[in-house]
């Protein structure tokens, strides 16, 4: 086929017809998985921590900034559990079967999800002082969002809000006080910035749950 | 209940959200609990306030777990069929709700029974209305479990399950914020008391009426054809809520008495627990006398020493360096008791013991807690507290060194920093090392005239002996 | 437990009117069934499922009288009553399934309220008649689609009723089990009304005592399978005699 030879305006007539398709089964993605209400509950979320963070923090008798460490901890877990059932379509298999590039798709989503729920929470949470504020926030976020999609490769995206949930459970009162550098590994989502190894391990979390989701996508349920 | 209700409510158990929820109540409830076992260890009240406690995050498993439960039937599309039978809806959804409970009841009680094994072979005090407290618990995970359920059939959503665990989570840790009696309408309790005090069972009654009415009004409104009928538990849940939240928060707290008994061990010197706590006595008393050993020929020194559990709040408040915290109350709000110390006894002399974060999961005591104390370090604190002025801004530097060297004699320290967070400053070492450098009646000399001249907030002679050792 | 003898009529339908909002799916149906098979034909979107549902009790209907096993169906309590004696397995059939085989029919047996010592065996009984005996303890996500449309029949016969409501029992039925499964309806119409809801005509021909076809939410045919296969003799649309038929009423609704 050789370009020159065809009319240049039944081209650019054929190409505004092919965004406007791809326009439109976009469209319906993000409304079949979900992305609206998900959108709108991370908001809330973000709203209300915003504002939990401040009464927290002005309580008489807190301590100052660690008064916020349960806004850090459970806001981007909040965000993450909202935008985990937005991972898997309602038919899986059948919408693996369409000749669509999932994982252009997939990468999408996460990095979507990311910026959806870190950026919201990363400008509420620009506090005086810096501690548990934004950078906590957003390593959390990366964090979770890990987990999540991991735990969708595993068990399926509708199953996958346990892990982070479970996980975000036990360690906010098993941790170990005083906090120490050598549990960050594990503590990651209560540790201060300043800690290096957990938002590397936050860090890690993340690049492994979404190459993991990227390749393999959500486990197809068993459910017919 | 008839056998094919039981083999129904077998498959709900085998087949619903059961399993899950007693695998994770039991699973997180063990890992938070022997987390800090230090607070309960060997002691059935703290063993009871520490499973209250940890119920910030068993609640919110329980409640996500009745979401679950109750989304079931719009999950798996089985509304039509459920529809065109017999059976009135609320049977086939108290059976549910049964499982649920069931299974969180069971994970409950493995997390309870594990720390019970280790408190049984030990404890000393078998403990006053404790198990109100536990049976409190368990009204608090049926509760969570019916609410979750009724919003789980109301909200069609998946992830209805995880959010209403975060908000549980969210109430959870705000009740236990708040100083007041609404503190209470959550079956999460804020801190241990170390089991020297107690909840009645009257109002642990309350308590449980309160929680168990909320179950039923939250049943009521998703079973019932006429949900007008959930009124009726409503009230009484509101009714059981007014004396709750209106009444006092932590004064709920009663003192026992009998838990703060002095338990003495055989001999002199005395060193004495309290009965709740007396099971490590026999680790303690020998390596208290053996540094109590250290005081004798000092004039003014230490020849007892008590747990500061049996204290009154006056005599905690005594016994604190410079008489303890000035202008406000003691933290804790709890009513007072009476002196139990006899009459007599010379506090001044007394060595307050602190065993708070000492004791070992295994109920023994611990070489050194998680926050760096050890038993040498309490016991030397007695040194410190001698100081009688208000301790803020006014007190020289001076007096400062001789209270830091007067300490880490009474630990017996040697070269290395305590560990303890406290940090030795380099003229203190000095200044220590000098006063080991003495021959040991010249340093008991010079202990005594420290106590003297703490006790009586003598600055300028507290300067002075500073000085001695430069 | 078998009253079968003193019931009048099993269902007794009189001007029935569902709407939809502004869309009318059933728009007066009259209809009366006794014991025996009786199959209910008609195009996607004609109304059978929605019959069915109000049969079933699950749907209320806008206007008109509904009455089964002599019982009214507006009337709160005789709709117990009616709904011990009713076997139903939806278009769209939900299930548990983490549940096994036996325990889904036996919890539909209690949902029945079926006496309750007489269930183990009810039980067994209905997992038999749909040979899923050698099944009867997998999970039910374990089975097949053709298994798990038996597991359905399964819980719906298993109270033994008066009156069973199938709608597309058949479908994903392989060509055996729909020769078994023709030959159960037969005799389970002996003394009780079933009523099935089809696409496969054939199966009607068979399998059914009388037949309905429904069209734009009407009931356009009442008469036996060789009524139809009659009223089909002079159109030549259709594969078999019994098809012809069906096309040859449905063509005539349209008409009118
Ligand atoms: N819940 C509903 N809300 C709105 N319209 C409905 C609903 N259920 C059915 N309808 C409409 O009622 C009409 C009859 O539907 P029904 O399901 O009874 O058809 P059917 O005969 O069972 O079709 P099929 O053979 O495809 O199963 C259809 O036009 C349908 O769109
Ligand atoms: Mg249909």
């Amino acid at each position: 086929m050789i370009p020159q030879s065809r009319p240049s305006t039944e081209w650019r007539g054929n190409h505004a017809r092919r965004t406007g398709r791809r326009r439109r089964f976009l469209w319906l993605h993000v409304r079949a998985r979900g992305v609206v209400l998900a959108a709108a509950g991370v908001a809330a979320v973000a709203l209300v921590a915003w504002w939990a963070a401040g009464w927290l923090v002005n309580l008489e008798w807190t301590g100052g900034a660690d008064a916020r460490v349960p806004v850090v901890v459970g806001a981007p877990l909040l965000g993450s559990v909202l935008v985990s059932a937005g991972l898997e379509g309602k038919d899986e298999e059948f919408e693996r079967s369409l000749a669509v590039r999932w994982p252009v798709f997939r990468s999408i989503h996460v990095a979507g999800a990311a910026l959806a729920i870190g950026a919201p929470l990363a400008v509420t949470g620009l506090w005086e002082p810096r501690v548990y504020g934004a950078f906590e926030l957003v390593r959390n976020t990366l964090g979770f969002l890990g987990l999540v999609t991991l735990a969708a490769v595993v068990v399926g995206a509708r199953l996958a809000w346990f892990l982070p949930f479970g996980f975000a459970g036990v360690i906010y009162i098993a941790t170990p006080q005083p906090l120490t550098e050598a549990t960050a590994w594990w503590t990651w989502p209560v540790q201060q910035w300043s800690s290096g190894v957990a938002a590397w391990t936050a860090a890690a979390l993340f690049v492994v749950g979404t190459l993991a989701y990227v390749v393999l996508g959500s486990r197809r349920a068993h459910s017919r | 209940m008839s056998r094919l209700v039981a083999r129904v409510l077998k498959m709900e158990l085998w087949r619903g959200t059961a399993p899950v929820a007693a695998l994770s109540i039991a699973v997180a409830g063990i890992a938070t609990l022997f987390n800090m076992s230090e607070y309960w260890a060997g002691r059935w009240a703290p063993l009871a306030e520490n499973l209250r406690m940890i119920l910030i995050v068993l609640v919110p498993l329980a409640a996500a777990a009745g979401a679950w439960q109750g989304g079931r039937e719009r999950r798996r599309r089985i509304g039509e069929l459920l529809g065109s039978t017999a059976r009135s809806p609320w049977q086939p959804l108290l059976v549910s709700w049964t499982s649920v409970v069931l299974g969180t009841f069971v994970g409950l009680a493995v997390t309870w029974t594990a720390g019970a094994a280790l408190v049984a072979p030990v404890a000393t005090y078998e403990g006053r209305h404790w198990w109100w407290s536990v049976v409190v618990a368990f009204a608090g995970l049926a509760a969570a479990s019916a609410v979750g359920l009724a919003v789980g059939r109301l909200i069609p959503n998946r992830l209805v399950a995880p959010i209403l665990g975060i908000v549980f989570y969210v109430v959870g840790g705000v009740a236990t914020y708040q100083s007041g009696g609404t503190q209470w309408l959550m079956p999460t309790v804020s801190n241990s008391r170390d089991g020297a005090s107690y909840l009645e069972p009257q109002f642990q009654l309350i308590q449980i009426t309160w929680l168990l009415a909320l179950a039923a009004a939250a049943l009521v409104v998703v079973g019932a054809r006429r949900r007008w009928l959930s009124t009726v538990p409503l009230a009484v849940a509101v009714v059981a809520a007014i004396p709750i939240a209106t009444g006092p928060g932590d004064g709920r707290w009663q003192p026992d008495p009998q838990a703060r008994e002095l338990v003495c061990a055989d001999g002199e010197p005395q060193v004495c627990l309290a009965r709740v706590n007396a099971f490590v006595l026999d680790d303690v008393a020998p390596k208290v006398r053996e540094m109590l050993e250290r005081w004798e020929g000092v004039s003014g020194g230490f020849e007892r020493a008590i747990d500061r559990t049996s204290l009154s709040r006056d005599e905690r408040r005594r016994a604190m360096p410079g008489n303890g915290p000035q202008g406000d109350e003691m933290p804790d709000g709890e009513q007072d008791h009476a002196s139990v110390t006899e009459p007599g006894v010379d506090l001044e002399r007394t060595v307050v013991l602190d065993l708070d974060n000492l004791i070992s999961w295994n109920a023994t005591l611990a070489r050194r807690s998680e926050h760096g104390k050890t038993l040498e370090l309490v016991v030397a604190e007695a040194a410190r507290e001698a100081y009688g002025c208000e301790v803020g801004a006014g007190v020289p530097e001076a007096a400062w060194t001789a209270m830091s060297v007067a300490r880490l004699w009474a630990a017996g320290m040697s070269d290395e920093q305590p560990g303890d967070g406290t940090w030795v400053s380099q003229e203190e070492t000095q200044a220590f090392e000098h006063l080991r450098s003495l021959p040991e009646a010249e340093q008991k000399a010079w202990m005594g005239d420290y106590l003297a001249a703490a006790r009586d907030c003598d600055h300028a002679a507290l300067t002075e002996l500073a000085g001695e050792l430069r | 437990m078998n009253a079968s003898t003193m019931i009048g009529t099993h269902v007794d339908v009189r001007d029935l009117v569902v709407e939809f909002g502004k869309r009318t799916a059933l728009d007066g149906v009259d209809l009366q069934l006794d014991t025996g098979v009786h199959g209910l034909l008609g195009p996607n979107g004609a109304g059978k499922t929605t019959l069915m549902r109000v049969l079933a009790t699950v749907a209320r209907s806008t206007s008109g009288s509904v009455s089964l096993l002599d019982h009214d169906l507006s009337k709160q309590r005789d709709l117990r009553m009616v709904r011990r004696r009713l076997g139903y397995l939806p278009q769209q059939f939900g299930y548990y399934p983490r549940f096994t085989v036996r325990e889904f029919v036996e919890y539909f047996a209690w949902l029945k309220e079926m006496t309750p010592s007489a269930v183990p065996l009810a039980v067994d009984h209905a997992i038999e008649r749909v040979g899923l005996a050698d099944r009867a303890d997998d999970r039910l996500k374990k089975l097949s689609g053709g298994m798990l449309r038996r597991a359905g029949i399964a819980q719906a016969i298993v109270n033994d009723p008066d009156v069973l409501l199938l709608d597309e029992p058949t479908a994903g039925l392989d060509p055996e089990q729909r020769v078994e499964f023709r030959e159960l309806l037969r005799t389970i119409g002996v003394d009780s009304c079933v009523l099935v809801a089809t696409h496969l005509v054939e199966d009607v021909a068979v399998a059914c005592t009388h037949v309905t076809v429904v069209s734009d939410g009407r009931a356009v045919f009442r008469g036996t399978p060789d009524d139809l296969v009659a009223a089909g003799e002079d159109t030549s649309d259709g594969d078999s005699p019994i098809e012809r038929g069906y096309t040859a009423a449905i063509r005539a609704a349209r008409k009118r």
